[in-house]
């Protein structure tokens, strides 16, 4: 056991009727006074009770890579605060076997008026590596940064990409048993939470512990654990993909919606239209045409869009019909599937509509047939271009004939 | 193994500075470079800087106004001599009680004693006060001034300032945590040690029968050591005002850490 967390609680006190968030002499002065005139009186600004944390236990073993994932405010941080011994618990114990490296933010330590390669040794101490360690480690970092040309200019002058991809860096080549990482994929470009997540992925199979705080569900594909928690308290689950789809609303699956009847247009007639929402939260959906040709169409092109509430049209997929194509198709019936992944979509509704050309490049109507899903996830912070680097598979069938 | 426990507050201080001792440096450097960033002479100021002030002291009490030629010694000796340990004490205060909430980011995202941070800033003014010291050397050397016997007690008073300096220093730094009424008090307290401290002054013009009261201001007493182990005087070191300012930066010490130690575990919550 490397980490073990029992009955762990921490408890804030909230001045009630202020806005300051610390306390001055004044206050303290005042609230004194106010006791020595009126001693019988509750006084207004006692303070209140708020527990950011409440009862939390958990182990976790060497290797393990724990998710914890919970709506904001839901104590995820005040955990990691408390583990990594920045706040002190009000009850409970943690014991920890190891070193505990935690990055809680990406960029802490940072000065902005200290060079790319000074800030490397300021924020390598400052995550607990040696001098010597870091002067072992410089190469690595720099070349993971992939900010060799900008090393000797000041990080003030460095743009977001850059500050981001060099404090992460920094933070991948710890050494360390237990390794803590808050919300470090909130910020950088698609690439840069790719080559995060491959990094962490690596640093897991070395066998090292890691906690992993991220609202971005599709990033959680290495750990093996979840932690769930809620106003403070963990919300009981069997496993990871449980604890996922708890979160993401209330283990409820997204609905789904299908169109289906006979729609005659020229040539094509149009079946159905279904779409299946994924059966696991982490999986992908999928989108079923079904049509009838009735006559064989040399360069038919099906697909679909994807268009948002206010009428725009986000995505353009084809299943098939590339320009030039080989294929031919047939008088016959078909099905076309395409997987999508709804992990790309921010929340809201959005409407799938048929996108079918024939080769002259007439569109065939599809008046009415469209169907709609939606997305709700809370804090959702969508990868729209990360799932479009890796592409949708698409994929048709002949099936037997509806005519 | 480490056990987080509520409510335990063993820290020993000793182990754990040792531990962080690079980071100690790494945050020192770190101070010590950013000040010097975008400048042109860069390090040379931590020269200038006493340089300047010594030129002008020179000549505005040395040529210009003619005080004190009768005492045996150059009056702009008598100035440097309250300066030095006053300066140190002034941005030793000013600087450690701010040292902890201007790096509040680091304080609510990374652990390490919190200790390092007034100790870091007190580092960078004790090289301060080593180069002024510096330029004392070279004036005592330019007035042909010998200083008496007593300077062998003159590291006696180093430390003295030193631990007032830090006691102070770490107290305020976690008063201003927790009230930032702390951080318009310290300005006016440090104007106001300057005038009741014997800074542009000898401690000598206070009445006899005022003497003790008047060391209840440890600087009185520091300032007054420094002074006669340095460059000597008409009496020698009045040690009865001296055990009262002991007895006080004694006192400040104890009230300072406890402070410092009670709330300590709880500044990235409040600060």
């Amino acid at each position: 056991m490397t980490l073990l967390v029992e009955h762990l609680s921490k408890k804030y006190s909230v001045l009630r009727n202020q806005k300051l968030e610390t306390e001055t002499l004044k206050d303290k002065l005042t609230a004194g006074l106010k006791r020595v005139f009126s001693p019988k009186k509750i006084i207004k600004n006692a303070p209140h009770e708020f527990w950011a944390l409440n009862d939390v236990s958990f182990s976790l073993d060497p290797g393990d890579k724990l998710a914890v994932i919970g709506k904001n405010g839901a104590g995820k941080s005040t955990l990691l605060k408390i583990i990594s011994r920045i706040t002190p618990p009000t009850n409970g114990k943690i014991t920890v076997r190891g070193k505990v490296a935690a990055l809680l933010e990406v960029g802490t330590g940072f000065h902005p008026e200290l060079t790319g390669k000074e800030n490397i040794y300021l924020s390598g101490a400052l995550l607990g590596m040696s001098k010597i360690e870091i002067a072992g480690k410089f190469d690595e970092i720099v070349d993971f940064s992939e900010i060799e040309l900008f090393l000797d200019t000041p990080v003030k002058r460095y743009s977001s990409g850059m500050f981001v991809r060099l404090a992460f860096a920094v933070a991948a080549h710890l050494e360390a048993e237990i390794l803590i990482i808050d919300e470090a994929l909130a910020v950088g470009d698609t690439q840069y939470k790719k080559k995060c997540i491959d990094k962490l992925e690596e640093v897991g199979k070395e066998g090292r512990t890691i906690i992993f705080v991220t609202h971005d569900m599709w990033a959680l594909r290495f750990c093996n654990k979840g932690l769930l928690l809620e106003n403070g308290s963990v919300v009981p689950t069997d496993s990871l993909a449980d604890c996922v789809a708890k979160y993401s609303g209330s283990g409820s699956p997204q609905k789904g919606s299908s169109w289906s009847g006979k729609f005659e247009n020229g040539p094509v007639v149009i079946h159905s239209l279904e779409y299946t929402p994924p059966k696991s939260p982490l999986g992908k959906g999928s989108v079923s045409i079904k049509i009838s040709l009735l006559q064989a169409i040399p360069d038919l092109f099906v697909g679909f869009l994807i268009v948002n509430r206010s009428g725009n049209i986000i995505v353009r997929h084809k299943i098939t019909g590339e320009s030039g194509s080989e294929i031919k198709f047939l008088q016959g019936s078909y099905e076309f599937l395409s997987e999508i992944d709804p992990g790309m979509f921010l929340n809201g509704i959005y409407t799938i509509e048929l996108d079918i050309l024939l080769p002259e490049g007439k569109k065939i109507s599809h008046q009415g047939i469209a169907v709609s899903f939606e997305i709700f996830r809370p804090e959702n912070s969508g990868n729209l271009q990360d799932t479009l680097l890796t592409g949708w598979k698409g994929d048709f069938k002949s099936i037997p004939c509806m005519i | 193994m480490l056990l987080i426990e509520a409510g335990k507050n063993k820290t020993n201080y000793v182990r754990e500075l040792w531990q962080y001792r690079e980071l100690l440096f790494f945050l020192t450097w770190r101070d010590l470079l950013v000040r010097y960033k975008q400048t042109a002479v860069g390090f040379l100021w931590h020269i200038l800087k006493p340089f300047l002030l010594l030129i002008t002291l020179t000549l505005v009490f040395g040529k210009l106004v003619h005080l004190g030629q009768d005492k045996g010694y150059p009056y702009v000796l008598l100035v440097i001599t309250g300066l030095l340990p006053w300066q140190f004490f002034a941005s030793t205060l000013s600087d450690c009680s701010e040292s902890l909430i201007v790096n509040y980011q680091l304080i609510t995202k990374i652990y390490f004693p919190r200790i390092l941070l007034p100790i870091s800033s007190m580092i960078i003014t004790f090289i301060d006060f080593l180069i002024t010291a510096g330029m004392l050397c070279i004036l005592l050397v330019y007035y042909r001034f010998v200083p008496p016997k007593e300077i062998i007690f003159l590291p006696f008073f180093i430390i003295e300032l030193l631990v007032l300096s830090f006691a102070l220093g770490v107290w305020s730094a976690a008063l201003n945590v927790r009230y930032r009424d702390c951080r318009q008090l310290v300005p006016f307290a440090i104007q106001f040690g300057l005038y009741i401290s014997p800074v542009a002054f000898s401690g000598s013009i206070i009445p006899e029968k005022w003497r003790l009261l008047y060391h209840l201001n440890p600087m009185a007493g520091i300032i007054d050591g420094f002074r006669r182990t340095i460059i000597g005087g008409e009496e020698s070191i009045y040690w009865p005002g001296q055990l009262v300012s002991i007895c006080v930066i004694g006192i400040i010490l104890y009230l300072g850490l406890t402070y410092y130690k009670h709330i300590e575990k709880f500044f990235a919550d409040i600060i």
